[in-house]
């Protein structure tokens, strides 16, 4: 891009600035004292391309209009690969703009308005408002080194898609190791919960065995208990019948050996009437019958016959009360024997064992718990509640009371407080029974739960290493993806920083009038330079202040000249705001005579400097200042 | 002649497009690697090699397109 002619009204000192005939080669200086506009020039031309400037941010581009003015006007002519091309702004006071670029062989269809026109001159020129600043348009500030990271740089590097694309790659790395880092976390936490659900070998079936043996001798117990009941209030009810046996045993033998004498009387009495009536004392007797009866007209025989068979009768029913006393007694005896057998019985009871009579819970199968502890309390509770001594009646004691009930001595009242007494005990071992069933219980049913959770969380697991294996490889091939484009971009800075460094070299002793030969560039563009004078590569910051300016110059063109080479491929102009101002004359004289032998696609070299000498290679002299707000070239002097 | 210090590139050099630059950098990787003591994991780098084409590729779609 060559500049052709530039025209703006009221734009920044100038009232009026008109630059025509303008040198497409060679250097074109810019001179005047102090405030003379110079720099101006510079600021309108960025304006006229990109719609801003270095100095003023966007939101002030409106103090770019002269003091004084409501608004301003600029018209850029230049050239692009042989085509004119004219692009005129207006801007107010308050920032408004509008704009139009036209081609100049079709300056009737115009070829962008308004803010079309940035975009369509980058596209045209090959650079933005950005990458000029940072190589074609070198504002009158300290020049540094550029930076690495620029879009302006990383564009011409190449490498600035690469890093688009793995700092994408990066962002979809850092949200996927987040995620991994969640599934471990979720990983730990099941593994530490896994860990202590690890259920116990064989400890379900130790639950339900020791459920089994607790039923059993729940039912042991519970059937003794009620058989002991039934044999006791048999017993009792045996024991009280018995009570007036003996008195109703005498009288029924009483009565039966008297009928039994009243029967062998009236029979001799009968056989002597029948076979010695005469025989004394029969006829006495005989006579007393007869006067007995004499009314009756009964005869003697009937009547002892009669006498003799309700004696019979009578002693038959003593002798059945008899027999029926005998059952009873026997009938009593048995319900003492069997509630004496039940005793054995309980004898022979196996004491719970050990681990039983503990409450639920202590060092037991059954986990303390909720539940281990509310049983365990219930268990203690039992005994508390009894308050009653809970041990069993002793041995000698418990064989003398047998012997008793055998013997149906024993009575009631003492056979109840025995078996009241052998009731606690049996109690009490019941309800520990009871209590540690509900826990085996609840333990079993824990167990169960713990297990169907185990089975989950090793399933979740299982799934979960899946995932992370799969992130792993996700992330693993996405890390390498983006190491590659990273390596890219490094080698394409190295390739960049190795063809500039050739570049500038090759420039370097012209502005150093051969003090420093070549320099290295390393791929973050930082800059060391060989001096020929002390034989060294020497960092910037030990040379001096003049000469870091040359070599930050001569890289800032060898920028600008890879910018064009590679985005533009046409001749391109170059505005350097005053980047000799600490030489003198005889070094800014070579400096000049250098610039304008660089060779390459810089062709236009805009300098601004305060003045220059007189035998300097320069195109165009273009002295600023002479009036105050006004300058032309090239065009008729406006009065 | 005297060789200036700037000089005007070629076309075809000044114009390789990124992904055409990165896949040739990724063959002379892929070598340099085959020659580690690591070894190459070759289906992987194939895969991150596609992966970081196919988003080179899209990228300068989208700026080609781009108005």
């Amino acid at each position: 891009m060559i500049i052709l002619r530039l025209e703006a009204e009221r734009l920044h000192r100038y009232r009026v600035l008109r630059l025509a005939d303008l040198p497409e080669r060679g250097i074109i200086g810019l001179s005047g004292d102090n405030e003379s506009g110079k720099s101006a020039i510079g600021e309108i031309i960025c304006f006229a391309l990109f719609g801003r400037t270095f100095a003023l941010p966007g939101e002030r581009i409106g103090k770019l209009v002269h003091w004084g003015a409501g608004e301003g006007a600029v018209t850029l002519r230049f050239r692009v690969k042989g085509k004119g091309y004219e692009v005129s702004r207006n801007l107010t006071r308050d920032g408004a703009q509008s704009a139009r670029l036209i081609a100049l062989e079709a300056a009737d269809a115009p070829l962008a308005r308004a803010d079309g026109v940035t975009p369509a001159i980058a596209r045209l020129v090959g650079f933005g408002f950005d990458d000029y600043v940072e190589t074609c348009y070198l504002a009158q500030r300290e020049i540094a080194s550029p930076h690495p990271h620029s879009p302006a740089v990383r564009a011409m590097v190449g490498a600035a898609p690469l890093q688009a694309c793995a700092t994408a790659l990066d962002v979809e790395l850092g949200e996927a190791e987040a995620a991994q880092a969640a599934r471990r976390e979720r990983r730990l936490a099941l593994a530490e919960e896994l860990a202590q659900l690890a259920p116990e070998a064989g400890r379900g079936q130790a639950l339900e065995r020791q459920l089994a043996e607790i039923g059993e001798r729940e039912a042991q117990l519970a059937e003794r208990m009620q058989a002991l009941q039934g044999a006791s209030d048999a017993y009792s009810t045996a024991y009280r019948r018995h009570g007036s046996h003996g008195a109703r045993r005498a009288l029924a033998g009483l009565l039966a050996n008297i009928a039994l004498l009243a029967v062998l009387a009236a029979g001799a009495i009968w056989a002597m009437l029948h076979f010695q009536p005469a025989t004394w004392p029969m006829p006495v007797l005989i006579a007393w019958l007869e006067g007995l009866i004499a009314e009756t007209g009964l005869t003697t025989h009937a009547v002892v016959t009669a006498v003799m068979v309700i004696f019979g009768g009578f002693l038959l029913l003593t002798w059945l009360w008899l027999a029926v006393l005998a059952l009873g007694l026997r009938r009593r005896r048995a319900r003492a024997r069997r509630l004496a057998r039940e005793l054995d019985r309980l004898d022979s009871l196996e004491p719970l064992p050990a681990r039983l009579r503990e409450a639920p819970g202590a060092g037991s199968l059954v986990t303390a718990g909720d539940g281990g502890e509310a049983v365990a309390s219930t268990a203690a509770g039992v005994e508390g509640d009894l308050g009653l001594v809970i041990d069993r009646p002793d041995v000698e004691r418990r064989a003398r009371l047998r012997q008793r009930i055998l013997f149906l001595e024993a009575a009631v009242a003492e056979v109840c407080s025995a078996l009241e007494h052998e009731a606690v005990w049996l109690k009490r071992d019941l309800e520990r029974l009871h209590a540690w069933q509900a826990a085996t219980r609840q333990g079993l049913a824990r167990l169960r739960s713990e297990g169907q959770r185990h089975q989950a969380v090793i399933q979740e697991l299982a799934k979960l290493d899946q995932e992370i294996l799969a992130a792993e490889e996700w992330m693993a091939t996405r890390r390498l993806a983006r190491d590659l484009l990273a390596g890219a971009a490094r080698d394409l800075s190295r390739r960049f920083s190795s063809g500039l460094r050739d570049m500038v070299s090759r420039a370097l002793p012209r502005f150093t009038e051969g003090h420093y030969e070549f320099l290295e560039v390393d791929e973050d563009l930082q800059v060391r330079v060989y001096s020929s004078d002390k034989r060294n590569l020497l960092d910037l910051d030990e040379i001096s202040s003049g000469t870091q300016r040359q070599i930050m110059l001569a890289l800032r063109l060898g920028l600008a000249q890879e910018l064009v080479a590679r985005r533009v491929r046409d001749d391109q102009f170059v505005f350097l705001d005053e980047p000799f101002a600490f030489f003198d004359s005889r070094r800014l004289r070579g400096a000049l005579k250098n610039l304008s032998e660089l060779g390459g696609e810089l062709t236009q070299y805009w300098v601004v400097a305060q003045r220059f000498p007189q035998d300097a290679p320069i195109g165009l002299e273009i002295a600023c200042g002479q009036h105050p707000d006004t300058l032309t070239l090239g065009f008729p002097e406006v009065s | 002649m005297i060789k200036l210090p700037f000089s005007r590139k070629a076309p075809e050099e000044a114009s390789i497009k990124p992904s055409v630059a990165f896949a040739a950098y990724c063959e002379a990787e892929r070598e340099r690697r085959r020659d580690t003591a690591g070894g190459l994991d070759e289906p992987r780098f194939q895969a991150a090699l596609d992966l970081a084409l196919e988003r080179l590729r899209a990228h300068e779609a989208a700026e080609e397109t781009r108005p």
